[in-house]
């Protein structure tokens, strides 16, 4: 799928409806792998997608709140600024303005 | 007159099953009451960290919370903490608390967890162990003013506790029992590999040695990590099955209809695997269990450990095996009964521990588990 630069950020080939509230997924944009995620209140937000501890794959591991869980040893990111929320990582994950435009999700890279 | 508290679930024991258990029965849209009661005085928290991060640094309580504070109010999940259950009555579905108050349930989950066993040795008790977040807080207060450790268990608890003194400036020499590390249980290539990382690390490793006192030890801190045994007296008096663990099946129903048990103290289809995915596992399917909803395929045992830069995974169920054999340029090793690979460590995420996971559970040969590498 083509990658499209918008004025505005990047779509992500995803559509609002796509995304289950409460769940993440693993989308690639402009060659980087990103954890995609729709909180149960509707907020967007988007991380990289490798956990900082051992590389776990964070766009299949379960939302909760704002806390995105690795399925490899727990850890705990913030789905909007990528801070660490529970061991065992320490190093923080980068984190990226997302919304929706008209109906695409679009995250700012 | 005494109180008398109401559930739906009673989960006993303030550990990651019970949170696990409780998570999973709100994620299924399970609307009833919850309760968890734990007898430590703190939230419920992950114990990986305690012998890795949380001996290494300042790490607070916050960080390995099993989850954070608001989420017991937001989940409609109660928590009482330092409230240790005195006795069960699986009939009459009545748990009676330490201060003589009860709980009627529906369902209850019992994860009472394990304790450390206690070495008998002369100077044994002047040892610390780890289990707790106190235990944790002690073993580096003492390291912080330490010079030398001795640590006796040269098993999952010891090697970490030992790389992280080492990595806090502490020499640390570490005894085993057995002719490896882990009590032989992983074999000898892994641990003659380990003893070459924690010697790496400026630790003294001391194989096939039995320590037969303590007394006499010049060290300024002494740790025990020999093992744990699982809590099973409240499951005992209360009349369950029960043998080296609470015997439970698959979704962690016990001998008692409406009572679960997972997490350390779970003999679960014949195996008691201490670690927390397990814990956490159990957690998941005495939920779904109790929910009357269908179980996941049962998956292979798993377990981690991490030391001295290294992340060491061990997916599979070998307690014996009759060759070991290193694979992928060795930083894999399977573990062959017969010809069949019934068990693989894996250092460094060499390959996909869950592909490995899976994989193993269907008793591969050595050529398939080298299949992984691509």
């Amino acid at each position: 799928m083509a990658v499209e630069r918008i004025p505005s950020g990047f779509l992500t080939g995803l559509r609002a409806g796509d995304v289950t509230p409460g769940t993440v997924q693993v989308v690639e944009v402009d060659g980087r792998s990103l954890c995609i995620g729709l909180t149960e209140d509707g907020e967007w937000g988007a991380i990289d997608n490798v956990c900082t501890h051992d590389g776990g794959v964070l766009g299949e591991g379960e939302l909760d709140d704002n806390a995105v869980e690795c399925p490899r040893h727990g850890g705990r990111f913030d789905l909007f600024t990528g801070r660490v929320l529970a061991l065992p990582p320490v190093r923080p994950v980068r984190a990226y303005e997302t919304r929706v435009e008209g109906d695409d999700v679009v995250v700012e890279l | 007159m005494p109180v008398e508290h109401r559930v739906d679930v009673l989960l006993i024991g303030g550990g990651v099953a019970s949170v696990r258990c409780a998570r999973t029965l709100r994620r299924r849209k399970f609307a009833g009451s919850i309760l968890i009661v734990g007898d430590e005085a703190v939230l419920p928290y992950n114990r990986p960290p305690l012998s890795k991060e949380l001996l290494r640094g300042d790490v607070g309580l916050e960080l390995i919370a099993a989850e954070p504070a608001s989420w017991y109010e937001r989940q409609r999940v109660d928590l009482l903490t330092d409230a240790p259950v005195a006795s069960l009555d699986p009939d009459a579905r009545l748990a009676t608390m330490g201060d003589g108050s009860t709980i009627r349930f529906s369902q209850c989950l019992l994860a009472t967890g394990a304790e450390p066993r206690r070495l008998t040795i002369p100077g044994a008790e002047h040892a610390l162990t780890l289990r707790t977040f106190a235990d944790a807080e002690a073993i580096r207060r003492a390291a912080a003013s330490g010079r030398r450790a001795v640590v006796v268990g040269g098993g999952f608890i010891g090697v970490e506790v030992a790389a992280s003194l080492a990595a806090l400036g502490v020499e640390v020499t570490v005894h085993e029992l057995a002719p490896a590390l882990w009590g032989g249980v992983l074999g000898t290539t892994l641990s003659a590999w380990a003893v070459g990382v924690l010697n790496e690390s400026g630790i003294t490793v001391r194989l096939g040695e039995a320590v037969s006192s303590l007394d006499d030890v010049r060290a300024d801190l002494m740790v025990t990590g020999v093992g744990v045994t699982p809590r099973v007296a409240l499951a005992e008096a209360a009349g369950l099955a029960v043998d080296d663990g609470v015997v439970a099946d698959a979704g962690r129903r016990t001998s008692a209809p409406g009572i679960f048990a997972a997490g350390d103290v779970a003999r679960v289809d014949g195996r008691r695997v201490e670690h927390w995915h397990a814990a956490r596992e159990g957690g998941e399917a005495a939920a779904l269990a109790m929910l009357g909803e269908l179980l996941p395929e049962p998956r292979a045992p798993w377990v981690y450990s991490e030391f001295a830069g290294h992340l060491l995974d061990v997916v599979g169920w070998a307690p014996t095996f009759d060759d070991e054999l290193p694979l992928l340029g060795g930083h894999v090793v399977a573990y062959l009964v017969g010809r069949r690979v019934e068990q693989l460590a894996i250092i460094d995420s060499a390959v996909s521990v869950d592909a490995a996971r899976t994989l193993v559970a269907g008793s591969p040969s050595p050529a398939d588990v080298e299949r992984l590498a691509s």
